[in-house]
């Protein structure tokens, strides 16, 4: 077995080179999420044929929740990185809601994303959109 | 036994030189604007798996040593070390390499521990560094017994599986478009391994080759990229996370969970373990082969083509 410390620093001083080089040349580009543009492609490629209702866009752009007029109905959009990850929701993915203020804590099964909070304006969008999530996973169960 | 095959193992020894072609890429990258994309989360990520993978496996793989130098002492015939064994035992390397993978993407338990090299939305020189922390309890190690058995002594079968793995450092790139046609035709290359990454339908559990890509061809599992339907890299349901632990394990977790559920019988459970990944006992989720089928259901036009 090699000299661990060998393998270690070294390894660990690479890690901060490029993440330095990338960093000043420039070249990744993370998601923000300033318009709908970004949710609309994302959901375009992973569900062929949605048609979406309405997308709210958390007030920190770095997440969205989707409205779909059909299956799957509701999905949770995220900013990772210069990439997004999806998931549908539904009462089996969803482990419970949170509302506190102007902000939703959604936490869901699932291991890599456990949990994801969206922001709003104000309190009362909050409470709305929550109750209207209970809707759609409602809606969608019985569909 | 050669010096050569002794001591330091040879991934190590490469890995400055793939820290020197990471950078250069970034560089290459940023003066042409175009051929790959780097973000420093995932490509951080991605060298501390290679880093992890490193150490754990460089514990572990003594088990693994172990296990094939036995079998290696139960051999009838040892094979002396020469030019022409080295050469022999770097191709039977290669062609149990392409079945260990082909296991590895249509077993879950082997998908468990395999998926940690797909898990990025990226393809760049740092995504071949993203490796398992799991390959001692993948399986994997079983499928090299039978060259062991054949008298290639184990350190000579890791030299070579180390140079089967320095050789696939480098197709792990965007920069480069397409090789020579011959040079296409017979062996892995940047262009074969980026349909293995993608997740478009038709190349899902496509090109499992190490570095000679006429094993797919062979077994019937080659997919040619095409310009109309470009790679889409990541997984069918992407990580939310940059997490390496939750990257190395999450699908242990998932296998648990899934196995553990209420109310299934032992054949459910185990298949959830050990059958193709996306197998649901109540189809919740879609293996590779469904969404090929759905695929092909909405698009009847591409019917028969490559991979579909």
């Amino acid at each position: 077995m090699p000299d661990l410390l060998l393998v270690v620093l070294p390894s660990l001083f690479a890690i901060v080179l490029i993440v330095l080089l990338i960093r000043m040349t420039g070249i990744a580009h993370p998601v923000v999420l300033e318009t709908d543009v970004p949710v609309e492609k994302t959901i375009a490629e992973h569900f062929e044929g949605a048609r979406i209702d309405r997308i709210i866009r958390s007030a920190d752009k770095f997440g969205a929740l989707v409205y779909l007029n059909n299956a799957p109905g509701l999905v949770l959009v995220r900013a990772i990185g210069d990439r997004m990850a999806v998931r549908a929701l539904n009462a089996s993915t969803i482990k419970s809601l949170e509302g506190d203020g102007m902000s939703l804590g959604i936490s869901l099964h699932d291991f890599t994303w456990p949990k994801m909070h969206l922001d709003f304006t104000d309190e009362a969008v909050r409470v709305a959109e929550e109750s209207a999530i209970h809707a759609a996973i409602k809606e969608h169960a019985h569909a | 036994m050669p010096e050569f095959l002794q001591g330091t193992p040879v991934t190590i020894l490469a890995a400055p030189f793939f820290i020197v072609l990471i950078l250069a890429e970034i560089i290459l990258i940023r003066v042409r604007g175009t051929g790959g994309e780097y973000e420093s989360k995932d490509a951080a990520t991605s060298v501390f798996m290679g880093l992890g993978s490193s150490v754990i496996n460089g514990i572990t793989g003594l088990a693994s040593g172990a296990l094939l130098l036995l079998a290696y002492l139960l051999a009838p015939y040892k094979m002396p070390f020469n030019w022409f064994t080295l050469l022999t035992c770097f191709v039977l390397v290669d062609f149990t390499y392409y079945w260990i993978h082909r296991y590895m993407h249509r077993c879950r338990w082997g998908w468990a521990s395999h998926v940690i090299h797909h898990s990025s939305q990226h393809y760049n020189l740092t995504t071949a560094l993203r490796q398992t922390w799991t390959g001692l309890i993948s399986g994997g190690v079983f499928f090299f017994i039978p060259i062991t058995l054949m008298g290639f002594h184990p350190a000579l079968l890791g030299f070579c599986y180390g140079l089967n793995l320095i050789y696939q450092f480098w197709f792990h790139t965007e920069v480069i478009n397409k090789c020579p046609r011959w040079f296409e035709a017979i062996m892995n290359t940047p262009s074969h391994h980026r349909v293995h990454h993608a997740n478009n339908p038709r190349y899902l559990d496509a090109n499992y080759a190490g570095v000679f890509i006429t094993w797919d061809k062979m077994f019937g599992t080659f997919v040619a990229e095409r310009n109309s339907d470009a790679p889409r890299y990541g997984l069918v349901s992407d990580l939310g996370t940059f997490n390496p632990l939750r990257v190395a394990t999450h699908e242990y977790v998932g296998i648990i969970k899934d196995a553990g559920q209420k109310g299934l019988s032992l054949k459910q459970r185990l298949w959830y373990i050990f059958a193709e990944p996306g197998w649901c006992h109540d189809d919740g989720r879609k293996s590779s082969r469904q969404i090929k089928t759905d695929y092909v259901t909405r698009h009847p036009e591409h019917k028969g083509e490559p991979g579909l």
